[in-house]
């Protein structure tokens, strides 16, 4: 089990090569448990590599505990369970680009 | 017979530019900010400077071709001025030509500036390659880009040791954090912004396994230095020298790029390199003898990779002392103490003496918040080009012992 922190919607995460956001959040019921899945945007703007952008998805993993503490900065911190297995993240990751407009899909 | 650089040549000032998204400031303006902290910190007469070198990359884009740029902007007195351009070493290979004409005897007192202006260009990224690598660019290496290949790097060293994805990307996450962590306390730098290991880890991706936190940015800058023999230096008062103990640069012959005993898993030229510089600075076990280092982070990998290939920490074992914290502010050897390339960008003819000047400040206990205790011996790294085919720098300077 991991302990996911939430980032604060909508707010820009910087690097020197550019920025991403986490714009929503949503719970997608799969095999009868609940995975969480983080929505965002990047932009790249500044980086040696070019420039781009994209839509993306992080997932953190299968929900074990929605919001069950608070860090040092008063962040949300859920519990997570990793998704490894390698069918279960392609089937997730086909049902999240059907329904979602991301670019990636990626897994912790 | 041979003898080396050791010792035979001190660092008389330095100067550094605030490095970032500069608008307000033309290259010369970044060429003259940094001066004029180095001259001042020399305290010397700018006409006492008898050659300059200038290292710059992209000078279609910045300052201009020739080294009148440097000559003219900083009104120098009608000396020798060169440009050199070798990639990302440029800085340092600026910084060798200036410690090298020091050391023959030609000249007593040389300048050895970098700049890079890479922000005016209107678009994020370097300039084609195409235009810049030769007229067979597109035959021996058609499509690629740094993030692909240094992918390409990531999945080879892991693939080597067995090390699963998850795991590597923590560690490069980790790599990333720390230096964020560094650059919050640095004035100079870029970016101040710490971030943590799960902010880096939820990024999206740019090419896999290397996220947006994994690669470093574009940005504007540049720092020098004035060099002259330890002799004089002390002639001029100076009681605390720091000296050039080691400059090596090796450089890719074709080895890693034309023959398939090469696994993607290290770069050959920079586990040379390194091993030549700590003969000719006398260093027996660099994981002992070095206090700190600022190594070339352009992608995370780089950095993890860097560790081997300097020979402090074991094959396959960069990940342990990464995640041990071996290589933070507080750690037995610390990295990137200035934040890095992930905090400064790379304007890719400064980065050189950009480290260099963090190892100096902190040589001589000038690094404020960032000051490390008691540092006797720091090593700078630069890799410029493709894991496949590059340009390796090691420079090693410390306090000057020899009575």
């Amino acid at each position: 089990m991991r302990r996911y922190t939430h980032s604060p919607l909508g707010e820009e995460i910087r690097a020197a090569a550019g920025r991403y956001a986490i714009e929503t959040e949503k719970l997608l019921a799969f095999r009868g448990r609940s995975v969480l899945i983080a929505l965002g945007y990047a932009t790249v703007d500044s980086a040696c590599c070019g420039t781009g952008g994209c839509g993306f998805a992080f997932v953190p993993g299968y929900l074990v505990g929605w919001k069950v503490s608070r860090n040092e900065k008063g962040e949300a911190v859920s519990e997570v369970e990793p998704i490894e297995d390698e069918k279960e993240r392609e089937e997730l990751r086909r049902i999240i680009r059907d329904t979602e407009k991301v670019d990636q899909v990626n897994f912790w | 017979m041979a003898t080396g650089i050791r010792d035979k040549v001190v660092i008389l000032g330095m100067g550094c530019s605030r490095f970032g998204e500069r608008w307000e400031s033309n290259a010369e303006d970044l060429m003259v900010e940094a001066f004029q902290e180095c001259i001042q910190d020399a305290g010397i007469d700018k006409k006492e400077i008898q050659a300059a070198w200038l290292g710059t990359c992209f000078p279609e884009i910045s300052v201009g071709q020739s080294a009148l740029p440097l000559s003219v902007t900083l009104r120098l007195p009608n000396i020798p001025v060169t440009r050199v351009e070798n990639f990302c070493a440029s800085g340092t290979e600026a910084f060798r030509g200036a410690v090298y004409a020091v050391a023959s005897g030609a000249y007593d007192i040389c300048l050895a500036l970098g700049v890079e202006k890479l922000k005016d260009t209107g678009y994020g990224g370097l300039p084609e390659f195409g235009s810049n690598a030769g007229p067979r660019n597109f035959l021996v290496q058609p499509n690629i880009t740094a993030p692909g290949t240094f992918a390409q790097l990531a999945s080879g060293y892991a693939a080597k040791y067995n090390i699963p994805d998850d795991q590597l990307k923590r560690a490069m996450a980790h790599v990333s954090a720390k230096s964020h962590a560094n650059g919050v306390k640095n004035p100079k730098a870029h970016l101040r912004k710490a971030v943590t290991e799960e902010q880096v880890m939820a990024a999206p991706i740019i090419a896999h396994p290397l996220g947006l936190f994994d690669c470093c940015g574009v940005s504007d800058g540049s720092a020098c230095a004035i060099v002259t023999t330890p002799e004089i230096a002390k002639g001029l008062g100076k009681k605390d020298l720091i000296s050039v103990k080691a400059l090596q640069i090796a450089l890719s012959n074709g080895y890693e790029f034309g023959y398939n005993e090469w696994d993607v898993d290290h770069f050959v030229t920079t586990s040379i390199a390194s091993t030549r510089a700590y003969e000719e600075a006398g260093i027996k076990n660099p994981r002992e003898e070095l206090s700190m280092i600022e190594v070339h982070d352009c992608f995370s990998i780089t950095e993890l990779v860097t560790m081997e290939d300097l020979h402090i920490s074991p094959r396959g074992g960069a990940i342990k002392d990464i995640m041990d914290g071996f290589y933070d502010a507080d750690g037995t050897i610390p990295c990137q103490i200035d934040g890095g390339l992930k905090c400064f960008g790379h304007p890719i003819g400064a980065s050189g003496l950009r480290m260099l000047y963090e190892m100096y400040l902190q040589l001589l206990g000038r690094a404020g918040e960032r000051q490390l205790k008691d540092p006797r011996l720091g090593l700078t790294h630069n890799l410029g080009g493709f894991p496949f085919m590059n340009i390796c720098s090691v420079a090693i300077v410390g306090r000057y012992e020899k009575r």
